[in-house]
């Protein structure tokens, strides 16, 4: 029996064995060979525009993740709690699930110009529903029995929030911040490919107008890489560490 | 000191309509021992909710040391409550429970390990509830509610499903720590004879909606156990003059049961 990860390093690397084999067999320009994209995405990071560029973008999804996981949270535990609340901002969040992510960004460029702040507001704004539909699933369910205990015994609010409410919801903020990290990527490049001059999307629009299809996915890998590592050395120690009582 | 005075013509649950109380009135008085009895569903635990200041949704008041319940921003009493699942927290160890009540208190990490070993249970501190039988989990939820050194110590049916001699153990920590602290207790069980045997008091409600049909004082001397032959005759001349008392029903001579102690009351 192969274990796990020899499974996953397997299947990569045959995938990698025949995306080689086509593209030589094929010879099209439009379909570089693995170890041409390789070789760009040597160029690239040793010239340094690549982890310039990077750099910027990943500023921009960390900016808006937390300001989208913030409101998100705040408003999803504030309808998960209160019958009020809900009803009074459900018809919004309905319309906010349901705006394309375009137009989103393009009515954010046009009201408040092409500036960083538009850009940020436009993903964070894409998000932010998401984010309430889960954590408010997360603040229905949490136990009022559990809450009651520290009721009983007296427990300052701070130490409610932190050891008795807040623990009931980690596992629906996780799911929130796994997703919304996946979205916040894939929205980042749309924004920087629209109205912004740095950044990966940026770069990948003037790729595109080259046609420059291996610097295109150099590009993709690197930043396959750097989500790979953000899960493997973030997302998954903090979800083992919150976890760790279920085992 | 905690002395309690319940006044409750009525307290009717808002979600579903139901009137678990009705006309009850008692009073205990300080470091006083009292068991409640009664059929399930006689609202038993919503008297404890309404005591702990978890409910506050009822006709009448509440008086703690002569204060309106009702109207303290904070409870007057420190509390210990033991509820009648264990209702520990999944995601802190056994000590971390137990911490959890003791609110920044310098001793906390000693006090709560001292705790544990009353109840026996130090060898799984870093245990997590889930790892731990139904049994232990009820010894960690007495531990957790012994911790605060409460001045009022109210306890759900806290040593149902527990094997005997651990019931039996259990007990006597909690009269020990009764006789330490003096603390008031309200003590709700469906166990006639464990009520006998702990507490001053017995008071027997009836069936929904609650109220107090009868309030038996026990004046036999301390220490009892459950065997005393003394504690025995008296469960026995209960239920011969009222043997549906358990039911929340009772026939007219209430006076003839009296707690007999050296000294049999004649009437």
């Amino acid at each position: 029996m192969l274990s796990e990860r020899r499974l996953h390093a397997l299947s990569l690397f045959s995938f990698f064995v025949l995306w080689q084999l086509i593209a030589q067999i094929l010879q099209y320009p439009s379909l570089p060979s693995p170890i041409a994209v390789a070789a760009s995405l040597w160029h690239h990071l040793v010239s340094g525009d690549l982890l310039y560029s990077l750099g910027i973008t990943l500023l921009r999804v960390l900016i808006a993740f937390f300001i989208a996981m913030l409101i998100g949270t705040a408003c999803g535990i504030l309808m998960g709690r209160y019958r009020t609340a809900d009803n009074a901002l459900d018809g919004i969040l309905v319309l906010g699930l349901n705006i394309p992510a375009l137009v989103t960004i393009i009515l954010c460029y046009i009201w408040f110009g092409l500036i960083e702040a538009a850009a940020i507001t436009a993903v964070a704004i894409n998000k932010i529903p998401t984010v309430v539909v889960t954590v408010r699933e997360g603040a229905r369910a949490v136990d009022h029995k559990l809450l009651e205990v520290a009721d009983a015994f007296h427990l300052a609010w701070q130490r409610k929030l932190m050891r008795v409410y807040l623990p009931q919801l980690y596992p629906y903020l996780m799911a929130a911040a796994r997703s919304g990290l996946a979205l916040i990527w894939k929205i980042v490049l749309v924004v920087e490919l629209l109205g912004r001059s740095n950044g990966i999307g940026f770069q990948l629009g003037t790729f595109f107008q080259f046609f420059d299809i291996t610097s295109i996915l150099a590009y993709t890998f690197a930043f396959a890489a750097v989500v790979l590592l953000v899960e493997g050395i973030i997302m998954r120690p903090i979800d083992n560490r919150i976890s760790r009582w279920r085992n | 000191m905690i002395n309690l005075a319940i006044n409750i013509p009525r307290k009717q649950f808002a979600s579903n309509g139901i009137v678990a109380l009705r006309n009850l009135e008692f009073s205990i008085t300080s470091g006083e021992f009292v068991a409640l009895v009664g059929p399930s569903g006689a609202g038993k635990s919503t008297i404890l909710n309404i005591i702990g200041g978890l409910d506050r949704d009822y006709d009448g008041d509440v008086l703690i040391n002569d204060q309106t319940l009702r109207d303290c921003s904070t409870h007057p009493a420190r509390i210990g409550y033991v509820f009648q699942e264990p209702r520990l927290m999944p995601w802190l160890t056994v000590i971390q429970n137990v911490e959890l009540v003791l609110d920044g208190e310098h001793d906390q990490r000693s006090r709560a390990r001292e705790m544990l070993e009353q109840v026996e249970l130090t060898g799984r501190a870093e245990s997590y509830p889930g790892q731990l039988s139904g049994g232990m989990q009820r010894r960690v939820a007495l531990a957790r509610a012994f911790a605060t050194r409460p001045n009022l110590l109210l306890m759900d049916e806290p040593f149902v499903s527990l094997d005997e001699p651990t019931a039996q153990r259990l007990r006597g920590n909690l009269l020990s720590l009764w006789q330490a602290l003096r603390p008031t207790v309200v003590f709700v069980t469906h166990n006639l004879l464990e009520a006998l045997t702990l507490a001053d008091h017995v008071l027997f409600l009836s069936a929904s909606p609650g109220t107090m049909i009868h309030r038996l004082a026990i004046d036999i001397e301390r220490p009892r156990s459950l065997q005393d032959p003394t504690i025995g005759e008296l469960y026995q001349r209960v239920m011969r003059e009222q043997p549906e008392i358990l039911s929340g029903l009772v026939t007219d001579n209430l006076e003839s049961v009296q707690a007999t102690g050296q000294k049999r009351n004649t009437r």
